[in-house]
């Protein structure tokens, strides 16, 4: 049944749809006055439609509790990437210096082979980089910079290949192969795959020697086949399929095979199907991967202690708590964000999560009514300074306004002046001034 | 499409990245308060809040993770949103994946319907949306609510541009005989489905 009232009508609509698709839709919204009926209603509801897309910009000047949380992640994400121009701090050294070890290795391997091209192609499909731009079969993926694989795409390093399910998202770093979602299967040496502390790493990852799945919101890895390492900033275990390991995410964990294997390898369960490939010549094995003197002592798990979680005593770590917590607080359940805010604070005070964490500490306290320890979360992160120090002033400010310190207020309004002149805070505590006068 | 919403900046777009780019201490943090109300606006619009929280922090990291990638042919706001709203899209097709595995095979013939509270849309603009199968309902959010151009809906679907005009076509007539049958005092499809119909 049609529900066009007449031909006119009809050649509305289409005349209608040709300016949506020649991106004029604005024209149509202003001719709205001169229509009647449905044609009226629907130019209406484009209008609604739009006046959704600006009310909900509009909100963008509310304080923001995720600004904090993301900020906390992106520390932690910063600390977990090889970085050499940094001093590892202790609590990466383990892997940094696992991870570079194995990078200086290959990248000797490949280095000192004549005719050999160490860089990372696209060998079949295409692969989005940065959300962004396309790059297809021959062209080069940039280091360091996260792709997504459109279709099943294939990438290749000499004669080692990599693919990839369709939106495996992915990047390369220091050689290290680095996967935060999707499916991917090596073949090759590439054998070092970490999930890492960003997104939602979640995935499989076979190998000729390995398969295994990786599940971060679970923090679990399921060995299915083979013999891997499994390091974390707390732990470092090998483990024998079938396997079961848990860790406390958001920490970085890195898989690698223990040593090359290809002699016992068995036919591998295919994750992503790769399109048929050149022959290739037998290369070469690397020799295989030293561990560093001062590691530990890989430990060998029994199957029958393959269940136990090696770090109970990190089962809620710090950026469980801080998500945790800010869950509660965006729902409105402040006392139950407050406890958790202040769990993290006590129990992890040096984490990056804790020092974000006492900004919006002090925000759910202001909120509670509770002004001078809201006062006294916002200096503490001010004493400490950090990427917030704009945001924890402006608590201040607010903090010192609710306890009537118009002095104090005064005061923490000039050191935001001083150190943040073009703040956006900056304007709205000038505005609470006008106010009171 | 130039941004509807000029953005209340410090500095400039250029410079901002570039002292991004340079690992100046409080750059990151000042482009992250830069483009999380776009990102956010985005997220409001397509996911539940749950989600939404979840898609703006991934959001905000890539745009942090891939600022020396954007190119200077358009705001820094709105290559953030794009990045934004592809993040969104992959939440939401996480959970309409999730969702689907819990259905029944015949089940899962059917469209399924947004949930009562998806999004922060006001109830007479989420009337029209929930009557959607969601690959529409995309296109609609991205065109009408945010203004994006065609090609631009095209690549953050990941699609060609004819199916996102395809996708839009099919939308917008959806919305167009609904509209019609309400004038007409016609039953709408989400009153069916509500009374137990099929959509």
């Amino acid at each position: 049944m049609s529900t066009f009232e007449s031909q006119q009508d009809r050649e509305w609509c289409e005349r209608a749809d040709e300016l949506v698709f020649a991106d004029a839709q604005d024209e149509l919204l202003e001719g709205a006055d001169a229509l009647t009926g449905p044609q009226r209603a629907e130019v209406e509801l484009y209008r609604q439609l739009r006046g959704e897309g600006e009310r909900l910009e509009a909100a963008a000047d509310e304080d923001d509790p995720l600004l904090a949380g993301i900020l906390a992640r992106r520390a932690e994400e910063v600390a977990s990437t090889p970085q050499p121009e940094r001093a590892p701090s202790r609590r990466w050294g383990l892997i940094a210096g696992a991870s570079l070890l194995v990078a200086a290795s290959l990248a000797l391997f490949f280095l000192t082979r004549p005719g050999v091209d160490a860089a990372i192609r696209v060998q079949s499909g295409e692969l989005w980089v940065s959300g962004a731009e396309l790059v297809r079969p021959g062209d080069v993926v940039p280091l360091s910079t996260w792709a997504e694989a459109r279709d099943a795409a294939c990438v290749q390093r000499a004669s080692e290949q990599v693919c990839f399910e369709a939106s495996s998202d992915f990047r390369v770093v220091s050689e290290q192969l680095e996967v935060r979602d999707g499916a991917l299967r090596v073949d090759g040496n590439w054998s070092i795959v970490s999930a890492g502390a960003s997104v939602s790493p979640n995935g499989s990852s076979s190998t000729a020697n390995y398969q295994l799945e990786i599940a971060s919101s679970s923090g679990t890895i399921d060995l299915t086949r083979g013999s891997v390492v499994v390091a974390t900033a707390r732990d470092r275990v090998t483990l024998d399929a079938p396997a079961h390991y848990s860790w406390s995410p958001p920490a970085t964990v890195a898989v690698a095979e223990p040593t090359p294997q290809p002699e016992v390898a068995p036919e591998p369960k295919e994750v992503v199907s790769p399109p048929p490939a050149e022959p290739v010549e037998p290369q070469a094995q690397p020799e295989p991967r030293a561990e560093p003197e001062n590691e530990p002592e890989p430990r060998r798990r029994s199957p029958a202690t393959k269940q136990a979680t090696p770090e109970p005593e990190n089962a809620h770590g710090p950026g469980d708590l801080l998500r945790s917590a800010r869950r509660h607080a965006a729902a409105g359940e402040l006392a139950d964000a407050e406890r958790e805010y202040a769990e993290l604070l006590e129990r992890f005070p040096e984490s990056p999560e804790a020092h974000a964490g006492s900004v919006s500490l002090g925000n759910v306290y202001l909120k509670r009514g509770k002004a001078s320890a809201a006062l006294r979360s916002f200096r503490r992160y001010i004493a400490r300074s950090g990427p917030l120090r704009e945001e924890a002033r402006w608590g201040e400010i607010r903090a010192l306004d609710a306890l009537g310190d118009n002095e104090g207020r005064a005061a923490a309004i000039e050191s935001l002046r001083k150190e943040a002149p073009r703040s956006a805070y900056l304007r709205r505590a000038e505005k609470m001034l006008n106010e009171d006068q | 499409m130039a941004p509807r919403r000029p953005a209340a900046t410090d500095s400039s777009d250029e410079e901002l990245v570039a002292r991004v780019i340079a690992r100046e201490p409080r750059a990151e943090a000042e482009l992250a308060r830069r483009v999380l109300p776009h990102v956010r606006a985005v997220a409001r619009a397509m996911l539940q809040p749950a989600d939404a929280d979840d898609a703006i922090q991934a959001a905000v990291l890539i745009v942090l993770d891939r600022v020396e990638t954007w190119k200077q042919t358009g705001s820094l706001e709105h290559w953030a949103r794009a990045v934004g709203a592809r993040a969104c899209l992959r939440v939401l097709r996480d959970a309409r994946r999730h969702r689907a595995d819990r259905l029944q095979p015949r089940d899962a013939l059917r469209v399924v319907p947004m949930e009562r509270n998806e999004g922060e849309l006001r109830e007479e603009v989420r009337g029209f949306l929930e009557a959607l199968p969601e690959p529409q309902r995309e296109a609609i959010v991205l065109k009408h609510i945010f203004g994006y151009t065609m090609r631009e809906v095209a690549e953050i679907l990941d699609v060609p541009l004819d199916t996102a005009k395809s996708r839009l076509f099919y939308g917008r007539r959806a919305m167009r005989e609904q509209l019609r049958r309400e004038d007409q005092g016609i039953a709408s499809p989400a009153d069916a489905q509500a009374d137990g119909g099929l959509a």
